[in-house]
């Protein structure tokens, strides 16, 4: 099927129907999935679908339409039907489109072995069965693709292509009546050399998981040290950029960030990238049109880039971002892991965090999970029934250190983080 | 726009094939500080089919609806569940249903409003609130209108059609205290489409200005000591207790992966004061958030009794974990989009009421919270729980006092449910759940307030 023509078709049609700026984005996917269930290679789901999204500008006012049809008929009644939802619209003078630019991009895996896919599996659930048989849950290793096409009226037209195998894990281990927490994890892929067990550390955490069928209560409540490890950093990360970073928070004006750049907003040990064109599983265009490009978040403590898209930097008056992308990179220190649980007086190993959202301020509380005991250097034990309160702003800037070794998840890379003053209360 | 003679394509459909078309339009309006930064329409739809064989199941999906792919769909589901067949082994029989038939239309009968008088809608909600209150630092208002249509028929020559429709408007307030934000937040609505939600803006002024008055003792408020205590959970914490507590504990897809309810049947696993339910379609005669009549395996929906006065009586099931388990099927399988497969899901879960009154609840602490807003919750497997506590306040010697600032309290399921002395004799329900599970889904919730004790997070 010849993709441009039905962007070229929409976006005339579109100029017709009186935009004066429109943007169409044609998104073509195919997924190949396996999942598990007791072990055994259960659901074998074959799924395509097509996307387009219709972007109309008139008057200063701007509406969106998505569908996922592409004859002329469709695009003719959603184009319809956008021309009023835009008329609807208050006008804004930050309602834009990308500026000219033409390029192609492929990324990952172009032609999958699905053979391979299957055999993988299959091989994970038989490691399962014997090196981690306590261990119970279902995995999916997919592989994925998609092609995105993005024309717009000021003459710019990208291609993205990419193709990936994907590996998602949710699990508990039980042992008698005992269990422990559910963990899961993750990790993108553009080959499938590595047994599954190796990927994104996964080995690590299912033996993990094993002990902690011994957790108990920590049965008290001091202030103290932390190790986040890189599982859980990436989810404190996306925290982070939300409440601090990104659109809303500065639109909005409630982003404590909002006048800090170039200010020291972390310890100096921490650098952290936004890297859509450098991890293994990235993206070469942002969701707004523009060529996504690496950029430091803060580096060494300082805050050099906020995460805004074009409307966002229109509305602020501030600059737009070269990405606002969670391919997020964290530069490793220099102490090995063994040598960061020795520094810890007392703290906790925090491997996954289950709490309420943090507001604006960063202050966070929620339970520390599938989670462990330090103190004088040594993990003691695992633990339960234990909340982890703190200052998220303020966690970053207390860093100790920064682990040398690292975990690629394939569309992110990141290291353990020592920090502290944090509330740990058991039961 | 989906309903039509899929009977016709019975025939087609070899034992046990399951074939659903399925609709999603979604419009999505965005005001952040009166600016529209969303003014979406999404449409999702296509058909696709799910074979089983053996044991194993093959799924396959087309966004366009037609002969050719109908019958492509067909036949790659029919491949794929033979593929991993032949791969197994195994000899499975396949799984069989009595013949059910319903169709239900829960679309509104009145004259839908257009995009304008939507959009002058919200603006109208928007200027009453910055009017109103022009001390606040931020508002943003989302509404997110879900139309869910699906059409099913089975192998088992079951068929069944449901257009549901769902309206949320979400309304966030931020002020600010010495250069430090304050949130909360509220959502309006629930099943059905925004003309049956919504008149005009004086019907849910009453509760924007309680929203902003809770948040005004919030901006001053005090963070809770960290530690076990005595509380009340309003209706909404209960609706999320039953949901993210309880609820996914007892789906028969995470017992079989070690949730702790497994080694519970029939044994005492909360206060006797405590019956939960998960509800099909109606409770008291009453039609609630989120009803199914038919999951997405062509199985009649029933109510799921899960707690007794205290005694776990059974799982949620699927097909597969029914026979597993030897269980009566409880219809709960539900899939998000037409590329979905159906999974083990809640519907409308709730703790029944007590007969206590909230102010006499209030009245029996000396020294604990009353938490009235969550923002988010989760669930483990050891029935280890989580919620977001975004709005509460103190209580001392049998009063409420202060208010207090966002914080998080967690538990054990069957712990906090033993823990359970009193339960109020009214209830609500919320249908701005979305949980998350591969797939989101739209889920109801409610309950009445209870009285228990549960771990506070803060300092």
């Amino acid at each position: 099927m010849d993709y441009k023509k039905i962007l070229e078709y929409s976006l005339n049609t579109m100029k017709q129907m009186g935009a004066e700026k429109a943007q169409s984005e044609l998104i073509v996917t195919e997924k190949q999935e396996l999942n598990t269930e007791s072990n055994k290679v259960k659901l074998f789901r074959s799924n395509e679908n097509i996307t387009l999204k219709l972007k109309f500008i008139k008057d200063k006012k701007q509406g969106t339409m998505t569908l996922n049809k592409i004859s002329e008929e469709a695009i003719d009644a959603g184009i319809k039907e956008l021309v009023n939802i835009a008329a609807a619209s208050p006008e804004d003078v930050a309602y834009d489109i990308a500026p000219k630019s033409e390029d192609t991009f492929i990324i990952g895996v172009k032609e999958p072995d699905f053979d391979k896919v299957f055999d993988n599996l299959h091989e994970f659930t038989l490691d399962m069965k014997t090196k981690f048989a306590k261990i119970s849950g279902d995995a999916i290793l997919s592989y994925d693709k998609h092609v995105r096409y993005m024309m717009n009226t000021n003459d710019l037209y990208l291609i993205e292509n990419l193709g990936y195998y994907d590996f998602n894990i949710m699990f508990a281990a039980k042992d008698g009546d005992k269990i422990t927490s559910f963990n899961y994890t993750g990790a993108a892929m553009t080959d499938l050399n590595k047994k599954l067990t190796e990927v994104g550390m996964i080995d690590g955490l299912l033996e993990q998981t094993i002990l902690e069928l011994d957790a108990k209560s920590i049965g008290e409540k001091f202030v103290g040290e932390v190790i986040i490890t890189p599982h859980c950093l990436t989810d404190l990360l996306h925290v982070y950029a939300g409440i601090a970073l990104q659109d809303r928070s500065l639109i909005t004006d409630v982003s404590v960030l909002k006048d800090k750049l170039g200010e020291q907003v972390a310890s100096p040990m921490f650098t952290w990238h936004a890297n859509p064109r450098t991890v293994n599983v990235g993206q070469a265009i942002t969701s707004d049109g523009f060529v996504a490009e690496d950029m430091p978040i803060i580096q060494n403590g300082v805050l050099k880039n906020h995460m805004l898209s074009q409307y966002g930097a229109k509305k602020t008056g501030r600059e737009r971002s070269k990405n606002h992308s969670d391919r997020y990179v964290v530069e490793p220190g220099t102490i090995t892991l063994e040598d960061m649980i020795k520094d810890v007086k007392k703290g906790i190993l925090l491997c996954r965090f289950s709490g309420g959202h943090p507001s604006a301020d960063g202050n966070f509380a929620g339970v520390a999970k599938n989670s462990f005991l330090i103190e004088n250097g040594e993990i003691r034990y695992p633990i339960n029934e234990t909340m982890i309160s703190g200052n998220l702003f303020k966690i970053f800037k207390d860093i100790k250190n920064i682990s040398l070794k690292t975990v690629d998840f394939g569309a992110s890379v990141l290291p353990w983080i020592h920090t502290d003053n944090a509330t740990i209360s058991g039961k | 726009m989906i309903k039509g003679n899929l009977e016709s394509l019975f025939g087609k459909l070899k034992p046990y094939t399951e074939l659903r078309l399925q609709e999603n339009r979604n419009t999505i309006l965005a005001l952040m500080d009166g600016n529209l930064v969303r003014n979406e329409k999404t449409t999702t739809s296509g058909v696709s089919a799910r074979s089983f064989n053996n044991g194993y199941w093959g799924f396959a999906s087309d966004p366009e609806v037609n002969d050719t792919t109908i019958n492509r769909v067909l036949e790659v589901s029919e491949k794929n569940a033979a593929f991993l067949a032949t791969k197994g082994g195994e000899i499975q029989e396949v799984h069989k249903s009595e013949q059910v038939s319903q169709s239900h239309d829960f679309s509104t009968t009145k004259e839908r409003w257009s995009q304008d008088e939507t959009i002058e809608f919200l603006k109208t909600v928007d200027a009453y609130i910055s009017t109103s209150y022009p001390d606040l630092k931020s508002r943003m208002l989302y509404l997110n209108c879900l139309d869910m249509e699906k059409n099913l028929i089975t192998s088992d020559c079951s068929s069944s059609y449901l257009y549901w429709p769902r309206t949320v408007l979400y309304i966030m307030m931020t002020l600010e205290n010495e250069g430090v934000p304050c949130e909360m937040m509220q959502s309006f609505g629930g099943r059905g489409q925004l003309e049956d939600n919504f008149s005009t803006v004086d019907s849910i002024k009453t509760e924007i200005d309680q929203l902003y008055i809770e948040l005004s003792k919030k901006n001053v408020g005090v963070i809770p000591t960290a530690g076990t205590h005595d509380v009340i959970l309003d209706a909404d914490l209960a609706g999320i207790l039953a949901h993210e507590a309880l609820g996914h504990t007892v789906e028969a897809d995470l017992v079989r992966n070690g949730s702790i309810a497994g080694d519970y049947m029939n044994k005492k696993v909360a206060s006797e004061l405590i019956t939960l339910v998960d509800f099909a379609h109606t409770y008291n005669g009453d039609l609630l958030p989120v009803p199914l009549f038919i999951d997405d395996e062509g199985i009649e929906s029933k109510d799921a009794l899960i707690i007794e006065k205290g005694i776990l009586k059974t799982f949620m099931h699927n097909r597969d974990s029914a026979v597993e388990f030897d269980m009566d099927n409880t219809g709960n399988a539900r899939a998000w989009e037409y590329s979905d497969e159906p999974l083990i899901r809640m519907r409308n879960t709730c703790i029944l009421p007590g007969d206590s009154k909230l102010e006499d609840m209030i009245a029996s602490i000396e020294n604990g919270y009353y938490f009235t807003k969550t923002s988010n919750g989760q669930a483990d497997t050891t029935g280890e729980f989580m919620f977001g506590v975004s709005g509460g306040y103190e209580i001392k010697n049998g009063k409420l006092g202060k208010a207090i600032k966002d914080t998080t309290i967690s538990g054990k399921a069957f712990d906090v449910l033993s823990s359970v002395t009193m339960v109020s004799d009214d209830m609500k329900w919320s249908a701005g759940g979305m949980c998350g599970k591969k797939q989101p889904i739209p889920t109801g919730m409610g309950g009445p307030a209870i009285k228990c004790k549960i771990n506070v997070g803060g300092q």
